[in-house]
């Protein structure tokens, strides 16, 4: 009876967090996944790992931390699931970032490498944040999964290896190719642009 | 040969001097793999500003990951209708 009473205090609290905070993670996660559907489904499962994983949350931390803290892991899973699915990308954006460079490994001139330097402000310019979407949507997912396990969540080398199932030297050409498709992406629909 | 096919051999292809740039944040450079990046990097104007936009897309990424998304995207009611609904079935 205790237990039960119990459980439906939980479901309680949680189902106001969902009004509370239900648009924010979902805001969040939409941002991250670019696909409403896939970000509802995060979101309803961020809530419902919450009323079962409730001893977890204390009190000094406020729910929309806790809360956010699952959505991340969760959002590291769905890129992880996409990840397995899409070896083959790899291969077209790597054949891709080749294409920068001439027979001799050399860069290809693109006129563009100035257009770089007046990047001070360029993070504080909203407009380019949609950018940034579109570039990450660009990386293969197994890519995305390097750069955001190393730069985002500042995951260890060991950790993100074991992850990607990949060696150490494979990891670093991985970040390396991310980087390039990021650069050219950036190039192409920014600095290009502007 | 042409005078970059000999650079290259000595002093690294900029391909290969931007995977040691990225190389270096995650591995230590052998000394041999330092001393080649350094005269190359020293030489190679469009490399030498790579570091640069490397570091920027760092912080680029970070303030990506940071940011909500725009105010106007909201969860639809019915999806937090569902949801509550789900709660009380666990």
């Amino acid at each position: 009876m205790k237990n039960q009473s119990k459980q439906a205090s939980r479901q309680a609290t949680v189902s106001e967090w969902v009004k509370d905070h239900g648009d924010y993670l979902f805001s969040w996660a939409y941002h991250k996944t670019g696909n409403r559907e896939v970000a509802e489904d995060l979101v309803q499962e961020v809530f419902l790992a919450a009323v079962k994983n409730f001893e977890g949350f204390q009190e000094k931390s406020s729910p929309k931390t806790w809360l956010l803290k699952i959505l991340n892991h969760k959002i590291i899973d769905h890129y992880r699931k996409a990840a397995k699915k899409t070896l083959h990308l790899d291969d077209q954006a790597f054949q891709f970032t080749e294409t920068l460079f001439n027979a001799n490994g050399n860069w290809k001139a693109n006129g563009l490498e100035e257009a770089w330097s007046n990047d001070t402000h360029l993070l504080d310019d909203p407009a380019f944040n949609d950018v940034m979407n579109v570039c990450m949507e660009d990386l293969p997912p197994r890519w995305r999964l390097a750069v955001i396990s190393k730069y985002i969540f500042d995951k260890e080398t060991l950790e993100i290896c074991q992850e990607l199932e990949i060696s150490k030297t494979n990891y670093w050409q991985v970040l390396h190719r991310a980087k390039l498709l990021l650069k050219k992406c950036l190039e192409v629909n920014w600095f290009g642009a502007n | 040969m042409n005078l970059e096919k000999i650079m290259t051999i000595m002093l690294l292809s900029c391909k290969e001097a931007t995977c040691l740039i990225e190389k270096k944040s995650v591995f230590p450079l052998t000394f041999k793999e330092k001393c080649r990046l350094y005269i190359h990097v020293k030489m190679c104007v469009v490399c030498n500003l790579y570091r640069h936009q490397s570091k920027t897309i760092e912080r680029a990424l970070s303030k990506w990951i940071n940011t909500e998304g725009a105010t106007g995207d909201l969860l639809p009611p019915e999806t937090k209708e569902r949801i509550i609904e789900k709660i009380k079935e666990d």
